[in-house]
């Protein structure tokens, strides 16, 4: 039986069969936490947040993309063949988003090692509301979290509906955005239908808190007050083949939530990148009947989802450590012994939610997950016993068609919450004063678990669902064939594998801002070519509307050197003489002054004034053609052909 | 004053300050904003100056750089015919045609190799100085490129201000609209034959204008060419540089030629 005054963690060591954090008590979880290093502007923020309950600015509307804006946000360095992998949800968006749409790419993009509030202020925002005029609320990350930290994306997240994608190759970025155009706008019609998952083994105290005292609540909960049709596989039909079945047999369910132990692998064990945060399922005989490797017969991964899966529309809540992605360092042991510990070769997403999402069939709109280790004591309260408030508020708030970076933004506000009672704690002990450790222990775990629940794929998303669903088999989308080739991954590359000696540093320094000022350089050369190419449109509209008259006029002067031009009224100010003036309506007609001499025409000055003329005409029309030539022209190199 | 100048202010060239058709002196505006005297806080227009140290002068110059002018406006028409050539070819190596004008050899060498250089396996080459050097020229030349573009876009939304001199004395100034209208002005004494002299003045100024116009399409035209043979995002701002020199580099060997054989 286990130890009910020992604290146990979600997590299971894949190579070891051990659990991957150690029970403890709350008194050793404590010492612990003592290293809790305090981020006051952080901290500040978050109060405010906790205070004020606010995300976007008063008077927008969170649900509407078209109140609260849409944005893309990509590193500074990032391959641009992804932008335009992605292209087809873009454009969707900037659709729905209009003047609030937003590509923050190239210099615009994250910058390495900035903060949240470094890169809002480059873009005229501070902490606080978002503002969709300045920022948009709807944030889509695009990148891997070496490129762009989770540690940002965390504190974007407390204020802005955050979301990120990555994948290996364009293909499966491309499949990504098809599948969310089809979702929203090819009348996918999906049935409220929700699959509760819950792993439930012998021995092991986290998944019997997890299906005690969340899925079976959870699921009761929704059933109850969702209108939603709600299955539950719990314990002994928790197995594999049963989630195998979930996800391939062509019935995914609309909204599948899952509470089990995620795979956690050794520092650079082969199998830490492809499995890493897989699903363990019931197949587990629990950690005193196992105690040797895990095999990939009691998990379910990526390489579990099959070719010919429907997936298209579904969500996934994964509660399991690492379900969503690993960070390279280790957190937790960073606070316990002030060294950071290596945990990945790099921080990475999972690749279960990217293969569900990337589905060359059609893919999965969002996966919410966990990135590094899921807390089962979260949930629970120190003497409030359950605690799934924030759970059945973002689920019933996605079940009835909110966004799901929206509905999700419970978890931020209880983040903020916890988060700033959890740091006024740990001064109080940090200058002596007495704390109660069961509670901090429960506070810090919680705030951990809260920060670090992310949504894989376009924070913008609803389940596209009907309570008339079509009865067809669930559709598919068109294949897309761009490119398999992976996505370059200068970042990552550079990050895995060079030595991290002071000489590389130098260089690899000097590489990116060098790859900077190319960006910045890139990134200027677009807006003077889209500036050139949109005053020649103009200009040609104008010409269009203005082209009704040409005026020439001829003057003559005693002294040219007085005679001067005015840049306001665009005329000619002197002693001046009009001698000649024609001018020349569309439809033919023509006005003449004559010029004359002692009563005569001024011959000699009306032939120069006709040749003139003449050359004015030439000209005009000369000019207006090369504009158009050179504005096509201008177009096609701002379009790459 | 008794030179033939062409000078141009209120217009700054990137790079080495040159135009690229040869016809111009770029020269800073105070040296004689005429137009404007007294009125220091006005913003720079163009202003085409020329003087003639002799009208009989003037008129055999003009022809001279008309007829230079047109010849350039084919060399750019060739040019983007050999870029859209060199972008439907298979592989890096494009053999010259025999009959390749020679002021076509040594820019379409540098573009191969520049071409070569763009489409070598990828290295991130963080240790690469040779690499490093050569993007950093490439980086020179995209911001040549795009001042380049600027300047012509600025000079688009201005009037153009055509003023012609014998001598050192103005005979006659033209501003002209975007729109093609035309505001001249003549000191009484002016001639006929003078009148000619700066009306002709005015024609060579304005296809110089439109040339420049054209050239910026041709580069950018080629870029985007190129882009599709090279085969990679973002391809057309890789050859951008190669493609600028290139079309830089076939004007001024044409000049180089005309040079030794007008000595």
């Amino acid at each position: 039986m286990a130890d009910k005054t020992k604290l146990y963690f979600n997590g299971i060591n894949g190579a070891s069969g051990d659990y991957e954090l150690p029970p403890m008590t709350s008194h050793q979880l404590a010492q612990v936490i003592k290293g809790e290093e305090i981020d006051e502007g952080l901290l500040n923020e978050l109060k405010q947040r906790k205070e004020a309950h606010w995300a976007v600015k008063e008077g927008f509307d969170p649900t509407q993309i078209a109140s609260v804006g849409w944005g893309i946000l990509m590193a500074h360095n990032a391959d641009p063949a992804i932008r335009e992998a992605l292209s087809e949800l873009l454009a969707h968006r900037q659709k729905k988003a209009g003047e609030r749409y937003r590509e923050y790419l190239g210099p615009e993009g994250y910058r390495p090692d900035e903060t949240k509030n470094k890169w809002l202020g480059r873009h005229g925002m501070g902490p606080g509301p978002a503002d969709p005029d300045k920022v948009p609320y709807y944030l889509l990350i695009v990148g891997d979290p070496e490129a762009i930290p989770y540690r940002f994306q965390n504190q974007l997240d407390v204020q802005y509906a955050v979301g990120r994608i990555h994948f290996d190759t364009l293909d499966e970025y491309a499949a990504y955005a098809r599948s969310v155009v089809q979702a929203e706008t090819g009348g996918l019609a999906l049935p409220k239908q929700a699959t509760f998952f819950g792993v439930r083994t012998s021995g092991d105290q986290a998944t019997q808190l997890s299906a005690d005292h969340m899925i079976k609540p959870l699921s009761a909960k929704m059933g109850t007050q969702s209108g939603w049709q709600i299955n539950t596989l719990l314990e002994a039909q928790a197995t594999k083949a049963n989630l195998s079945d979930l996800i391939n047999s062509g019935k995914t369910p609309t909204l599948l939530y899952t509470a089990s132990h995620g795979l956690g692998f050794p520092n650079n064990d082969p199998r830490q990148f492809p499995h890493q945060g897989a699903l363990l399922c019931q197949d587990w005989p629990g950690p005193g009947k196992w105690k040797q490797a895990i095999p990939a017969e009691f998990y379910f991964s990526a390489d579990d989802v099959s070719n010919d899966a429907r997936l298209l529309g579904s969500m996934a809540f994964f509660f399991a450590c690492y379900g969503a992605g690993t960070p390279r360092w280790d957190e937790f042991a960073q606070q316990a012994s002030k060294q950071r510990a290596e945990i990945a070769p790099r921080a990475f997403l999972a690749q279960l939610p990217r293969r569900l999402l990337s589905h060359p069939q059609g893919g999965m709109l969002a996966v919410v997950g966990h990135v590094e280790r899921a807390w089962g004591y979260s949930f629970m309260w120190d003497r409030a016993g359950e605690q799934l408030t924030t759970f059945e508020s973002a689920l019933l708030g996605l079940l009835a068609d909110k966004p799901i970076g929206h509905a999700l933004d419970y978890f931020n506000t209880r983040y903020a919450e916890i988060s700033s009672d959890l740091t006024a704690m740990i001064e109080d002990l940090n200058f002596g004063g007495k704390v109660d450790e069961v509670a901090l222990a429960g506070m810090w775990t919680a705030n951990n678990d809260a920060r670090a629940y992310v949504i894989i794929g376009d924070p913008a998303v609803r389940l596209p669902v009907s309570d008339q669903p079509a009865q067809a088999q669930r559709p598919v989308i068109e294949a897309v064939t761009l490119s398999n080739k992976p996505v370059s991954t200068v970042t990552a590359t550079a990050a895995a594998t060079l030595t991290p000696t002071s000489e590389t540093n130098a260089a690899s320094f000097e590489a990116s801002a060098f790859s900077f000022a190319v960006q910045e350089e890139r990134s200027s050369l677009t807006d003077s070519i889209k500036k050139f190419t949109s005053e020649l449109a103009d200009s040609l509209k104008r010409a269009a509307d203005d082209i009704s008259s040409l005026e020439v006029v001829t003057y003559s002067t005693d002294d040219l050197s007085k005679v001067t031009y005015d840049y306001n009224d665009r005329q000619l100010h002197g002693e001046l003489r009009m001698r000649a003036l024609t001018r020349i309506a569309f439809d033919g007609d023509v006005q003449v002054c004559v010029p004359e001499k002692n009563g005569n025409i001024d011959q000699a000055v009306w032939d120069v004034h006709l040749s003139m003329v003449q050359a004015a005409q030439e000209n005009r029309a000369a000019f207006l053609a090369t504009m158009a030539e050179l504005a096509t022209k201008l177009i096609g190199l701002l379009g790459g052909k | 004053m008794t030179d033939n100048t062409f000078q141009l202010s209120g217009f700054a060239l990137p790079g080495v300050n040159a135009d690229p058709f040869g016809l111009w002196e770029v020269v800073p505006a105070s040296r004689g904003v005429s137009f404007a005297v007294g009125e220091v806080a006005q913003p720079e227009e163009p202003i085409h100056r020329v003087n003639f140290a002799a009208a009989d002068e003037g008129r055999a110059l003009l022809q001279l750089k008309r007829r230079d002018l047109q010849e350039q406006e084919a060399l750019l028409q060739q040019a983007e015919q050999r870029l859209a050539q060199i972008a439907q070819a298979g592989g890096v190596s494009f053999a010259a045609p025999l009959d390749q004008p020679p002021e076509f050899v040594q820019p379409t060498q540098t573009l191969e190799a520049a071409l070569q250089r763009l489409m070598e396996p990828v290295s991130y080459g963080l240790f690469d100085r040779r690499k490093q050097a050569e993007q950093e020229g490439d980086l020179e030349a995209t911001s040549q490129w795009r001042r380049f573009l600027e300047q012509v876009r600025e000079m688009m939304a201005h009037y153009a201000h055509v003023e012609t001199a014998i001598a050192g004395v103005p005979i006659g100034r033209t501003a002209v609209g975007w729109m093609g209208d035309f505001r001249t002005t003549w000191i009484p004494t002016v001639t006929s034959d003078d009148m000619a002299l700066h009306r002709h003045n005015v024609a060579v100024t304005l296809q110089w204008r439109r040339g420049t116009l054209r050239f910026v399409g041709v580069v950018g035209a080629g870029a985007a060419n190129i882009a599709v043979k090279l085969g990679m995002p973002g391809g057309q701002w890789l050859a951008l540089p190669a493609v600028w020199n290139f079309v830089k580099d076939v004007l001024a060997e044409w000049r180089k030629l005309q040079a030794i054989k007008r000595q």
